[in-house]
């Protein structure tokens, strides 16, 4: 998960225990952060540590690079480009939507207000993606 | 006549016709030329008649003889036509002589008339026509403008001289009015110059002051969205960190403390529910759409459908009459009618079904505008409140008795204004309320798409910011 806010990312966390899912979570705080993961520079050079994620959640407003950079980025890479990517953000614009799918966006989801309604979210993600859909290996 | 050499006259030779005889005498001359002796002719004459060249001719033999002498023979050819040519041409010589004369005469009187006339010419000229010229010239000058003007006229006739000062005076006349006309363009064009002067002066204050409300609007718009925008992240905080607090801890509470918690979700709730309210008026104009033709009947039935459990809930009754086909923002107009149809059922009698009319006032006074009455018989309010109710976050009852922000009706009355109508209530307590939206019939279209390119530069705006 790629996000800026510190509470948000606290939130899911604890959203994805209470659904007693046991995904392994990892968290990077912009969208530098990510492509580095990504791409295994710097801090994440270690491919091992740092397997590539099976699903990326991602928030559109951050510094340095926020998640729309972020996506073309992803979706323009072909070694990279295979990874679903969630767009999990607080921002319902119209523009936002259209302009994330155009570029390559898997899924859209507008952060929800309630907690509980962030545990059906996670419990969703989860069985959609890990469950119904059928990932590249 | 008988003459000799040197012209004397020898014989003088009468005759005197005596039917056909000719009697001849003769007369010898004596050297005076006096008759010194007379002869008689012998009588015999021989008449021959002849033609010479078609004339009649007359040949006369007379012997002279005198006291046994024979003189000789005197042949006399006589032509008849001779003397009727001679008579002839004395006719003619006396016609040429006429003719001559008619001739001079007529020339004369001709050259006389040619004098005349010449003369009259040159008279009539100089006394009429060169004074005429004149006048022209003096009306010809007045016409093109030549304000003083002098006629001389010498020698004409008193019409002309009456004539010229007509023209003299008409000409003052003129003058006259032509300078007060050009008095009176000069005042007209300083007035004038003063009008546009200040015209313009006034254009340029309204358009400075235009620029700095369309500025300050723009402003408090944004300022509305970022502010609710960024409202909403500390709030969404306290809530799902509440919901976690109250799930995680809330065997820890008591049930005072449970209590506090509750009051304070439900608190954060309803802030959440003002910053939505709040958003989404001050996006009434920001993010309006284009007006198209909307027919107000199939709408409303649509807001009906949505409202339908609600609707048979509280077992409502719901008259919708002919209504009208308007130009308008069909997003906005559904949820103008939203609100109002969800108020009347909010607001209902207690143990009264609601009844709710939609109807469309025809008034022949007002063509330019509809006049729609949203009617029910709830609760009412008292009229003093009209105004109000209309208010931003304006309530007339507790929360615990009704439910709402106080942003229904607020909405309302921002919808039917951008669409440049008016939204007014008559109630009475106890008996209901009518809410009366008028719409102008046309819209003006030109000034909504000024607005429109307006709403897509802020748009444009609000999501870089």
């Amino acid at each position: 998960m790629a996000d800026d806010d510190e509470e948000d990312r606290l939130l899911t966390k604890e959203a994805f225990k209470e659904a007693r899912l046991n995904n392994e979570l990892r968290f990077v705080e912009d969208g530098q952060e990510l492509l580095d993961y990504l791409n295994h520079h710097g801090n994440y050079s270690n491919i091992n540590a740092n397997p590539l994620p099976d699903l990326i959640l991602l928030d559109l407003n951050m510094p340095r690079m926020d998640g729309r950079e972020a996506l073309k980025e992803i979706k323009a890479d072909p070694d990279l480009r295979h990874i679903p990517v969630v767009l999990l953000t607080t921002s319902k614009e119209e523009e936002d939507i259209i302009r994330s799918y155009n570029d390559g966006g898997n899924s859209f989801i507008v952060k929800p207000v309630s907690f509980s309604a962030l545990i059906e979210v996670v419990i969703a993600i989860n069985k959609y993606w890990f469950e119904i859909v059928k990932l590249p290996r | 006549m008988v003459y000799d050499q040197s012209g004397k006259i020898l014989v003088d030779t009468r005759t005197n016709n005596d039917n056909n005889f000719i009697n001849t005498y003769t007369h010898l001359l004596d050297d005076n030329h006096k008759p010194a002796q007379t002869i008689k002719i012998n009588n015999n004459i021989h008449i021959h008649e002849g033609y010479l060249n078609g004339l009649s001719l007359l040949e006369v033999d007379a012997k002279i003889i005198t006291e046994d002498k024979f003189w000789g023979t005197i042949r006399y050819i006589l032509s008849r036509k001779n003397l009727e040519v001679q008579i002839e041409q004395s006719k003619q010589l006396l016609r040429s002589h006429l003719l001559q004369n008619l001739l001079v005469s007529v020339s004369f009187v001709i050259l006389l008339l040619t004098i005349t006339i010449i003369i009259g010419t040159i008279s009539l000229r100089n006394v009429v026509l060169i004074p005429i010229a004149k006048l022209l010239n003096c009306v010809r000058s007045i016409s093109s403008g030549a304000a003083n003007i002098s006629i001389k006229l010498k020698n004409s006739p008193p019409e002309l001289t009456e004539l010229s000062n007509a023209i003299i005076l008409m000409n003052d006349t003129i003058s006259e009015r032509n300078r007060s006309l050009h008095e009176l363009n000069a005042h007209l064009s300083q007035a004038h110059d003063k009008l546009e002067q200040r015209v313009k002066e006034r254009t340029a204050e309204l358009f400075l002051t235009t620029e700095k409300l369309k500025k300050s609007n723009q402003e408090l718009e944004q300022f509305a969205y970022i502010a609710s925008h960024d409202l909403q992240e500390p709030l969404r905080k306290i809530r799902a960190f509440s919901d976690r607090l109250q799930s995680r801890c809330g065997a820890a509470l008591d049930s005072e403390g449970l209590d506090y918690m509750q009051r304070m979700i439900n608190a954060s709730t309803r802030m959440q529910t003002l910053i939505n309210e709040l958003l989404h008026y001050s996006r009434l104009t920001t993010k309006a759409r284009p007006f198209q033709p909307v027919a107000l009947s199939s709408l409303i039935k649509e807001v009906l459908e949505d409202l339908e459990v609600r609707i048979e809930e509280n077992h409502a009754h719901i008259e919708v009459h002919d209504l009208p086909t308007i130009i308008a923002d069909p997003l906005q107009i559904r949820q103008l009618f939203q609100n109002l149809i969800s108020n009347a059922l909010k607001f209902q009698r207690p143990q009264v079904e609601p009844l709710i009319i939609i109807k469309n006032i025809h008034n022949e006074n007002d063509t330019d505008f509809y006049n729609i009455e949203v009617k029910d018989n709830g609760i009412g309010f008292e009229m003093k409140y009209t105004e109000r109710i209309f208010g931003l976050f304006q309530r007339l009852h507790g929360r615990s008795a009704y439910e709402g922000t106080g942003m229904g009706l607020a909405i309302c009355r921002k919808i039917v204004e951008r669409h440049e109508g008016t939204i007014t209530a008559t109630s009475e307590p106890g008996f209901g309320t009518t809410f009366l939206i008028r719409f102008p019939s046309q819209q003006f279209t030109a000034i909504e798409n000024q607005e429109q390119k307006e709403v897509q530069n802020g748009e444009y705006n609000d999501s870089n910011g």
